[in-house]
């Protein structure tokens, strides 16, 4: 079954595009800016890597990127829609249809199942519970989980639980996939084994897939790298068509 | 002194008053009414006291329902940020937290009436057995029970004898306390739950998602 995307825009245009992005926090009267006047494009099904150091915004623009916060000033728009200006119900709506998040901590609820877990990202979009079950499956099975539908979180290694991430985030088929940090807490062949799934899968969906990592490892996949560094992104590679 | 019937005690004791002027001259009426409105006076203060003490602890209870709610959203507020960000609105979200919130209520409402049950069965079962004895004049005539004088002189009266009652002490469960306490612990699920739900509800879910460990 197919979800309703909004309308995607041609070719040539870009999935997204930032102008002017600036973020800036305010804790205890203080001003904190995280991104300074960023300008971006993401084209529809490229793999974006952003690298750099903690607390130089990577995070930041990943939320930003996904309509979880706004910017304090600048345009995001994406797939024509201006994200910053928009009512929170139309990010909402965009947040339940067209991104897939991955976290570095999985972020799976301890007391729901796998296949609960998974079916959580359908709840928003109003499907029918059998079509529900039936996709929720198909994920699970794509990530190589179809034996641990009725696992608990806690029953399952740190791999398996970012496995149940990854198909929670692919289930409703997104448009984008945000991955911050999706290696940071696995060892070193789980991480292998994870980064290998992930290109899989943005290559067989042809998703676009901007992932946050400091480890070189992982982001040395991707096709374009940007380096985060006060603030500011400047592109490092770019190995796109 | 003897009154010839119950009619003519009232008459005894005023002649007595009269002929002893400084003595206090109590009938078996007199005592039995004034041990009835003691018991009365004791029953109302028991009642009130009750009552305030109820609504108290009712009072206690809902604080600390709605503290223990607060606790867990605050626990579990990267739980609700991961939902926000796989677009939950946040009104499914507040209604997941009051479905809970009385669920809990129902049940804590169930668990205590069947506590209730088994603390009445508890108290009716060991609560002691009170009886009282009361005077009562020979003969049906009544009498005059007690006679303090200013000097210490004691006036006797009629024979008396005396009748023993036992007194009930138990516990009752009635259908309206049963509903009562039911109504009321989902009543505290409600309020505990929209405590935490307008807190949940209020959640930026980027600020959500930095509070996980």
């Amino acid at each position: 079954m197919n979800i309703s995307h909004e309308t995607v825009p041609p070719r040539e245009t870009p999935l997204y595009q930032l102008a002017g992005v600036t973020k800036i926090y305010r804790k205890g009267g203080r001003e904190i800016p995280a991104l300074r006047g960023l300008d971006l494009e993401i084209r529809a099904g490229e793999w974006l890597a952003v690298q750099g150091k903690t607390g130089h915004g990577k995070t930041t623009l990943l939320q930003l990127l996904g309509g979880l916060d706004r910017p304090t000033r600048g345009q995001l728009r994406f797939g024509g829609q201006d994200l910053a200006t928009a009512t929170e119900a139309q990010v909402r709506k965009v947040r339940a249809s067209s991104f897939g998040f991955i976290f570095q901590t999985f972020n799976l609820i301890p007391t729901l199942s796998a296949q609960e877990n998974v079916e959580a990202a359908l709840v928003p979009l109003g499907i029918h519970l059998a079509d529900r079950r039936a996709r929720v499956a198909a994920a699970l099975d794509s990530v190589g989980l179809a034996d641990r539908v009725q696992h608990l979180p806690g029953e399952l290694s740190g791999g398996q639980q970012q496995r149940v991430a990854i198909a929670r985030a692919l289930v409703k088929e997104p448009r984008v996939l945000l991955a911050d940090e999706p290696t940071g807490n696995l060892d070193e062949d789980t991480r292998d084994e994870i980064i290998g799934l992930l290109d899989t899968l943005w290559r067989e969906r042809r998703l676009t897939l901007v992932l946050v990592s400091h480890d070189s490892s992982v982001v040395r996949r991707a096709q374009r790298i940007g380096v985060m560094a006060s603030g500011r992104l400047s592109i490092r590679q770019d190995t796109r068509a | 002194m003897t009154a010839a019937s119950a009619a003519g005690i009232g008459m005894v004791q005023k002649e007595i008053e009269r002929l002893l002027p400084q003595a206090t001259v109590t009938s078996s009426a007199d005592l039995a009414s004034e041990i009835t409105g003691s018991a009365a006076s004791a029953a109302k203060l028991a009642g009130d006291l009750g009552r305030w003490l109820a609504v108290l602890v009712l009072i206690a209870a809902f604080a600390v329902a709605s503290l223990l709610t607060m606790a867990a959203v605050a626990r579990r507020v990267p739980e609700f940020g991961t939902l926000k960000a796989l677009g939950w609105r946040s009104r499914r979200i507040v209604g997941q937290l009051l479905g809970e919130s009385v669920s809990t209520g129902i049940i804590g409402g169930l668990a205590g009436v069947g506590l209730g049950f088994a603390g009445v069965a508890i108290i009716n079962k060991i609560a002691p057995k009170l009886s009282d004895t009361l005077p009562s004049a020979g003969n049906g005539a009544g009498g005059l029970q007690t006679q303090t004088i200013g000097g210490g002189s004691v006036v006797s009266g009629p024979a008396v004898s005396h009748a023993t009652i036992a007194v009930p002490m138990s516990a009752s469960v009635t259908i309206g306390a049963i509903v009562l306490a039911v109504l009321l612990a989902i009543a505290g699920g409600l309020l505990a739950g929209s405590f935490g739900g307008w807190r949940a509800a209020r959640l930026r879910p980027a600020a959500a998602l930095a509070r996980v460990a």
